[in-house]
């Protein structure tokens, strides 16, 4: 038995907008296929992007797969944006207008490590393959994807075209919507551009760069030969063995930044580049700062069978 | 039993390294507060959901406890493996027990146990923890019935995917049926209108719980149903073109 938390998260099928009140969906019918928002339907495409099997539901009848549409609502649910190919050219509508057609839209590049929980060099060896949508500005009057053509990747931002790379990946809008960061590939480097700029090279970035909720910093995490690391607004923080999922977390005040490390087997929570006492295991999922500016985690040690709630807090506190 | 143990991180030079954001008088306290030790014998290690509670599951005796942040429940004959389950911030605790082989199984929620039956699910906890519900049958074969805060709804001859969906202001649920041939959605326990099918995962509730929304399959074609009116009829329905499993 399972329950979903989010039920306007898209799912199988039907994607609701954020608040509830609009609903779309892709129909198809004698091979064509539309996008039907709030019963109206949309333009003929000869496909529409759906994401293949997004989760797998294990309930009595054993596993489901579970599909996720490819539409993308803004936050604020006014806009409804999706890929779509007519003929041999890919194409992003944003509210029911078609833009310039493309090789390719989305990217192909996600990193994971086979139990998804943290990010080594193996992880590598284990990279799915992913689609991915538009990605409306939080504030939704800013729209970007990947784009490809003559075999080279760029972002299309708000309409522009932007500089060319091998690939581009994992694109992220800060807050307030003013500034926009994704990973893009040269060669056999990785780098996360800010604002059209580019950062230093790394073998692999994990996931998506993350701005600070001021907008202000950026981090992300990085892989450089057999370390992982933290970078935050371009400066690194020391390498580790590894940095486990979700990687860096911003605190509310947009001031700090808490991860958890692995290394020499032990794992650890590092807050503001400094790391804390180290443990055989760090139970469940790190979530972060929370109201009061503080970490807190369960950790257990290897000496004995005990398990420890352990709190970073502001001296303040 | 528990220890606590201050660390005091001193503000680092390390704190040039984080280039604009303000760590110079930035240090952090670390305490550490060592939790009762787990038994040599204990299985089903859970979390709640901000990883801040935990639960497992200890042999005493011949009989099996459920112990969450150190506070051992009721010993029962048994347990079921994977069913212990914690709300968010430790305040619900909920799994499936029996008094012994050959009887029936019940959910024990917050330390009380419920009516028995022939099979339970694992209990869900809601978002906020306001609710427990679980899927019940009183036979091996016979029909099921949603449990709702201890409330079981009416029987059905399946529920599918046993799967409920909690609006996220805790005031509706929904989840789909079958009586006799046909599927229904139930909202708050009402059922909806009858369909020869409703695609697996596409229940959505709104956040206010006002508006629902799934994907229906009737004679031969795909509709969306929201808020309890069906769309047109589609051969496909976002890639999905075959009959519905169950």
């Amino acid at each position: 038995m399972a329950a979903r938390g989010r039920p306007t998260t898209p799912l199988a099928g039907l994607t609701l907008s954020p608040e509830g009140d609009h609903a779309a969906y892709v129909a198809g019918d004698a091979g064509k296929y539309r996008v039907v928002l709030d019963g109206v339907a949309g333009p003929p495409h000869d496909d529409v992007a759906i994401n293949s099997v997004l989760a797998v539901t294990k309930g009595d009848r054993g596993l489901v797969s579970v599909w996720e549409s490819g539409l993308v609502f803004s936050a604020d649910g006014r806009h409804l944006a999706y890929v779509a190919r007519d003929g041999d050219k890919w194409l992003v509508v944003t509210d029911g207008t078609p833009g310039p057609g493309y090789e390719e839209i989305g990217s192909k590049y996600a990193v994971s490590s086979p139990d998804n929980k943290h990010l080594d060099r193996s992880a590598t060896t284990d990279a799915r393959p992913m689609s991915e949508s538009p990605v409306f500005s939080p504030d939704g009057t800013h729209l970007a994807y990947a784009a490809c053509r003559g075999g080279k990747w760029f972002v299309v931002r708000d309409g522009v075209p932007g500089e060319e790379y091998d690939n581009v990946a994992r694109l992220a809008f800060s807050p307030d919507g003013e500034h926009l960061a994704f990973k893009a590939c040269q060669g056999s480097k990785w780098f996360v551009v800010r604002d059209q700029a580019a950062g230093a090279g790394y073998d692999e970035i994990f996931g998506a760069p993350l701005f600070g909720p001021d907008g202000t910093h950026l981090a992300y995490a990085a892989c450089k030969g057999q370390k992982w690391l933290v970078v935050v607004d371009e400066v690194p923080e020391p390498a580790y063995e590894g940095i486990m999922v979700p990687g860096p977390l911003f605190g509310r005040d947009g001031q700090h930044v808490a991860y958890i490390a692995r290394d020499g087997g032990k794992y650890f929570a590092v807050v503001d580049g400094e790391p804390g006492p180290a443990y055989e295991g760090i139970l469940g999922e790190f979530t972060g700062f929370g109201d009061e500016g503080a970490i807190e985690y369960l950790g257990r040690k290897s000496n004995d069978r005990a398990l420890y709630r352990v709190r970073h807090a502001p001296t303040g506190q | 039993m528990e220890r606590t143990m201050v660390w005091r991180l001193a503000a680092l030079a390390v704190a040039g390294l984080l280039g604009g954001l303000a760590q110079a008088d930035g240090a952090y306290r670390v305490e550490e507060t060592r939790l009762a030790p787990l038994p040599k014998v204990c299985r089903d290690l859970v979390l709640s959901p901000d990883s801040k509670h935990m639960g497992y599951v200890a042999r005493q005796g011949s009989k099996w406890v459920a112990v969450v942040d150190g506070v051992a429940g009721e010993a029962y004959d048994t347990i079921r493996e994977d069913s212990l389950v914690i709300g968010p911030g430790g305040r619900r605790v909920a799994y499936v027990a029996s008094k012994g082989k050959g009887q029936g199984v019940f959910a024990v929620i917050d330390g009380q146990p419920g009516p028995e039956y022939a099979g339970i699910t694992r209990p869900v906890i809601s978002l906020q923890g306001d609710h427990v519900a679980y899927a019940a049958a009183r036979s091996k074969s016979g029909p099921m019935q949603m449990v709702i805060d201890g409330q079981p709804g009416p029987q059905y001859d399946d529920l599918g995917l046993q799967e409920i969906v909690f609006s996220l202001d805790e005031r509706h649920t929904v989840y789909t049926a079958k009586a006799g041939a046909k599927w229904q959605v139930v909202m708050d326990g009402v059922p909806g209108p009858r369909h020869d099918g409703i695609m697996d995962g596409s229940l959505h509730l709104s956040s206010d719980g006002k508006h629902l929304a799934y994907m229906a399959y009737n004679a031969g074609k795909w509709q969306a149903v929201i808020d309890g009116s069906p769309g047109p009829a589609h051969d496909s329905i976002s890639g999905v073109d075959s009959k519905p499993g169950g």
